[in-house]
C-alpha cells in the first residue's frame, strides 16, 4: 500500500466517523427538536380544549338557568349569545389549532371527528332551546333545561377525555412541565365543578322541590369535588414553578375560600331554607363566573408558562442543532484541510522523492533532483539525495577517469610486452643455433626467467679454425640486464674474432674488464678457445661456476680457479686455465641460475646437478639438456625461475671427418 | 634488512640479521651501508655469519660499499659460510677484500 493510499485513507476513515458522530448527534438533536415541536402542539391544543370546556360551562349555565327561570334580565339573555358566541368562536380556533398542527398530531382525524361530533350535538341542543323559549311552554323548557344540562355535561367531559388522550399521545417528561400539567387538569376540574355549582344555584325556584332537593345535593358533591380539586393544586407542587403562577393559584385559593364557598354555602343553606329572595339567582350567576374568571386566569397563566418552557426547549434542540452542524462542518473542513496540507507537505515530496531515487538507484544521474526549500525532514532528505547524487556523480567522473587511466595503462603495458617480445626474439636470434664446427658439436638450453635475460652464450669459429666459446650472466635480470648482455656478447664476439694469434686469453679479458665502463652492472663469464682437432683449450674464469669436463663414463672435472667478475673491479687481473677435451668429452657450461634454482623449501638445485649428468653420461647432448630443464621445472614445481638459466655443452665427437 | 651495527674503537661492526642478500634486499642494503660510510665509519667489518645467501646483486652491493669507501679505510669482510663462501671464492672475492672466520680475526686486520 503506498503511503498515498494509507494517508488518504486514514484521513478519509477520521473524516467519516466525525460525519458518523456528529451526524448522530444531530439526527438526535433534530428528534429531540420534532419532540419538543409535537409536545408544544398537544399542549397548545389541550389549553385551547380547556378554554372550550370552560367556556362551555358559561353557556350550560346560562341557558340552563334561561330555561328554568319564568323570566330573567334583557342582559343576562344578552350575556348567553355572548357565551354561545364564544364557544363557537373557541371551537374555530381549535379546530384551526388542528389543522394547523396536524403534522405533529398523532391523530387529528379522531380529534376533529369529537369535535364535529360534539358540534352537531350542540347546535341541535341550541335549536330546541331556542324553540321552547319562543313557545313559552314552561313545562317543556323545564324538561328541556335537565336534558340541555346533562348533555353538555356530556359533552364537556368527553372533550375532557380529548384532553386526557393528547396527554397520553404526548407524555410530559420534564417535572416541571408535568407539574403545570397536573395543576391544569386539577384546575379544568375545579372549574367545572363550580361551574356546575354556579348553574343549579342560580336557577334554583322551588317549583319542584323533590327534584330541587336532589340538586342541591348535587351542589354540595360538586362543591366537595370542587374543594378537593383545588386541594390537589397543593402549595407543595408550586414551589420552583414561576412566581406568576403561585400568585394566579393564590388568587384562586383566596377567591374560592373567601367568597365563592362561603357564598355557594350560605345560599344553599337559604334555599333549603326555603328562603327566597328574587333576583338573586342573577347575581350569584354573575358572582360566580368572576370566581371561574380567576380560575380561568390561573389556566391561562399556567398555559403561557407551559408554552415558554416548551419554546424553550425547541430553541435549545435548534441551538444544540446549529452547534452540531457548525461543528459538522468545521470538522469537514478540518478534515479537507488535512488532507490538502498532507497532500501538498508530505505526500508529494514523497511521491516525486521516490520518483527520483529510483532512477538514481538504475544510475540514471540525469535525474532533477527537488530543490530543498524546506527546514523539515523532507528538507533533509532532499539535501540528502543531492549530496548523494553529487557523490554518484563524482564517483561515476573518477570511475571514468580510473577507467581510461587502466585502459592507457593496459595500452602501453602491452606495448612494453610487445617491444620485450621483440627484443627476447632478436635476443634468441642473436645465440647460435645448436650445430658442429668440425668434430665440435654445441647444444644450448636458454631460459630466461622474464622475457628477456641477462644471459647468454655464443660459439664462434676463428679465422685459424679454432673454436671460441663464451657464457655471459649479467648481474641482476630483465630488460637492462638484457641489454648489457648484448653489448657484452658483442664485447666478446669482438674480441674473440679480432684476436691476433694466440694472444693471451687473461690479458684480453683485463682489457675488456679495464674498458668496461662503471655505470653498468657487472657480469660475470666463462670465455675460452678449444681447438677442434687436437681438444687442447683455455679458458678465463670471471665469477662464472666453474664449467665441467664429462667424460662418457661418468667421471668429470672442472676447469679454472675462479677470478672476478668482468666490471666490477677495474684493476683486477684474470688468470687463463688450460684444459684438453679428449674425444667423446663434454665441455658444459651453466649459469648460475640452474645451481640456484630453488625449489619450496628454499633447497638449491646445484646438488642434484652431479648424479644428474652423470645419469646421462652418455645420452646425446641434447637430451642431457632436456632432462636438466624437465628436472629443474620439477625441482621448482612450476615453469617460473627466479634467475636466468643458460646451459652451453661442447662436445668433442669421435666423428674423425673434419668439416 | 636489519643490520646490527658495534662499535670497537674506531672500526664498526656490522652484522647482517637477515638470511639472504639478494636482488630484493641489496638495494636496501646498500643504502644502508653508504650511509654508514658517509657519517664516517671508513673502518668496517661486515659480520655475515648469519647470512646463507648472496646473488650477484649482494655481491656488487659489497664491492660498491668498498669503493665507497676507497683509500680513505677498509673493508674485512667476516663468518662467510657455505654458499656464500663459495661465492666468494667462484668470483676471487679474497683479492678484493680480506676474508676472515671470526669477527675477531677481521678486527685485527681492519685495525692494522
Amino acid at each position: 500500500m503506498t503511503i498515498r493510499t494509507t494517508l488518504q485513507m486514514l484521513t478519509g476513515v477520521l473524516a467519516l466517523a466525525l460525519v458518523v458522530a456528529v451526524g448522530g448527534q444531530l439526527l438526535a438533536q433534530a428528534n429531540a427538536r420534532f419532540e419538543a415541536q409535537r409536545l408544544y402542539a398537544h399542549d397548545s391544543l389541550r389549553g385551547k380544549l380547556l378554554l372550550l370546556g370552560s367556556r362551555l360551562g358559561e353557556e350550560r349555565g346560562r341557558a340552563f338557568v334561561i330555561l328554568r327561570s319564568a323570566e330573567t334580565s334583557e342582559e343576562f339573555v344578552r350575556r348567553l349569545r355572548a357565551a354561545r358566541a364564544g364557544v363557537d368562536l373557541t371551537l374555530e380556533a381549535t379546530l384551526a389549532e388542528v389543522r394547523r398542527r396536524q403534522d405533529l398530531l398523532s391523530r387529528p382525524e379522531a380529534i376533529r371527528a369529537t369535535l364535529a361530533a360534539a358540534t352537531d350535538v350542540l347546535n341541535a341542543l341550541r335549536e330546541d332551546v331556542d324553540k321552547a323559549r319562543e313557545a313559552g311552554d314552561e313545562p317543556r323548557s323545564r324538561r328541556l333545561a335537565n336534558r340541555w344540562f346533562d348533555t353538555v355535561t356530556d359533552l364537556i367531559a368527553s372533550i375532557g377525555s380529548l384532553r386526557l388522550s393528547l396527554l397520553q399521545d404526548a407524555p410530559l417528561q420534564d417535572t416541571a412541565l408535568a407539574t403545570e400539567s397536573r395543576l391544569r387538569r386539577a384546575l379544568g376540574l375545579m372549574g367545572e365543578h363550580m361551574g356546575r355549582v354556579r348553574a343549579r344555584l342560580a336557577a334554583a325556584d322551588g317549583v319542584d322541590s323533590a327534584a330541587e332537593s336532589r340538586a342541591f345535593d348535587e351542589v354540595a358533591r360538586d362543591l366537595g369535588a370542587a374543594t378537593l380539586a383545588l386541594e390537589l393544586t397543593d402549595e407543595r407542587q408550586i414551589l420552583g414553578l414561576r412566581p406568576g403562577i403561585a400568585d394566579a393559584m393564590n388568587a384562586v385559593r383566596k377567591e374560592f375560600d373567601g367568597v365563592f364557598r362561603p357564598a355557594a354555602l350560605n345560599l344553599l343553606s337559604n334555599l333549603r331554607q326555603g328562603t327566597r329572595v328574587p333576583g338573586t339567582g342573577e347575581r350569584w350567576f354573575e358572582a360566580a363566573t368572576g370566581s371561574i374568571a380567576d380560575v380561568d386566569d390561573a389556566q391561562r397563566t399556567l398555559l403561557r408558562s407551559s408554552e415558554g418552557r416548551l419554546r424553550d426547549l425547541e430553541a435549545a434542540g435548534e441551538r444544540l442543532m446549529a452547534m452540531w452542524a457548525g461543528l459538522l462542518a468545521a470538522g469537514l473542513l478540518a478534515s479537507a484541510g488535512v488532507m490538502l496540507i498532507v497532500r501538498r507537505r508530505v505526500i508529494e515530496p514523497i511521491e516525486e522523492l521516490s520518483a527520483a531515487m529510483l532512477r538514481l538507484a538504475e544510475n540514471d544521474l540525469d535525474v532533477k533532483l527537488p530543490r530543498p526549500k524546506r527546514r523539515d525532514e523532507i528538507g533533509a532528505m532532499q539535501t540528502a539525495f543531492r549530496t548523494f547524487k553529487a557523490n554518484a556523480m563524482q564517483r561515476q567522473r573518477l570511475q571514468r577517469e580510473r577507467d581510461a587511466l587502466n585502459e592507457s595503462l593496459a595500452r602501453a603495458y602491452a606495448q612494453l610486452r610487445r617491444d620485450l617480445e621483440a627484443a627476447a626474439a632478436i635476443q634468441e636470434a642473436l645465440l647460435p643455433p645448436n650445430g658442429r664446427l668440425g668434430p665440435l658439436r654445441h647444444v644450448g638450453l636458454f631460459r630466461p626467467s622474464s622475457v628477456v635475460a641477462g644471459d647468454s652464450y655464443n660459439v664462434i669459429r676463428r679465422p685459424n679454425g679454432a673454436v671460441a666459446f663464451f657464457q655471459i650472466d649479467v648481474a641482476g635480470h630483465g630488460a637492462p640486464a638484457a641489454l648489457v648482455s648484448v653489448a657484452s656478447q658483442n664485447a666478446l664476439a669482438q674480441a674473440a674474432l679480432g684476436r691476433h694469434g694466440d694472444a693471451s686469453l687473461a690479458v684480453l679479458a683485463k682489457g675488456i674488464n679495464s674498458d668496461w665502463p662503471d655505470e653498468l652492472p657487472y657480469f660475470t663469464m666463462v670465455f675460452g678457445e678449444v681447438d677442434p682437432v687436437n681438444g687442447e683449450g683455455r679458458l678465463v674464469q670471471a665469477g662464472h661456476p666453474a664449467p665441467l669436463i664429462v667424460s662418457r663414463d661418468g667421471s668429470r672435472r672442472t676447469v679454472g680457479e675462479g677470478g672476478l667478475p668482468v666490471g666490477m673491479i677495474s684493476e683486477a687481473d684474470y688468470d687463463e686455465a688450460a684444459f684438453r677435451l679428449e674425444e667423446g668429452e663434454r665441455l658444459i657450461l651453466y649459469s648460475d641460475g640452474l645451481t640456484e634454482a630453488e625449489d619450496a623449501q628454499g633447497r638449491p638445485f646445484g646438488e642434484q646437478l652431479p648424479a644428474l649428468i652423470k645419469r646421462h653420461a652418455n645420452a646425446d647432448a641434447e637430451q642431457l639438456l632436456e632432462a636438466i630443464d624437465e628436472e629443474v621445472r620439477r625441482w621448482r614445481g612450476s615453469d617460473d625461475l627466479d634467475d636466468d638459466l643458460t646451459v652451453l655443452v661442447i662436445e668433442r665427437t669421435t666423428d674423425r671427418e673434419v668439416a | 634488512m636489519t643490520l646490527n651495527d658495534t662499535a670497537h674503537g674506531d672500526v664498526l661492526v656490522v652484522r647482517v640479521e637477515d638470511s639472504r642478500i639478494d636482488a630484493a634486499r641489496a638495494p636496501e642494503f646498500k643504502t644502508a651501508m653508504i650511509e654508514r660510510i658517509d657519517r664516517g665509519h671508513v673502518r668496517l667489518v661486515l659480520d655475515l655469519s648469519k647470512v646463507d645467501f648472496v646473488d650477484s646483486s649482494g655481491l656488487g652491493a659489497i664491492v660498491s660499499c668498498l669503493k665507497r669507501i676507497g683509500p680513505r679505510g677498509n673493508l674485512a669482510v667476516a663468518g662467510a659460510k657455505g654458499a656464500v663462501a663459495k661465492l666468494f671464492a667462484l668470483t676471487r672475492m679474497d683479492r678484493v677484500f680480506p676474508l676472515h672466520a671470526s669477527v675477531d680475526d677481521a678486527l685485527k686486520s681492519v685495525a692494522g
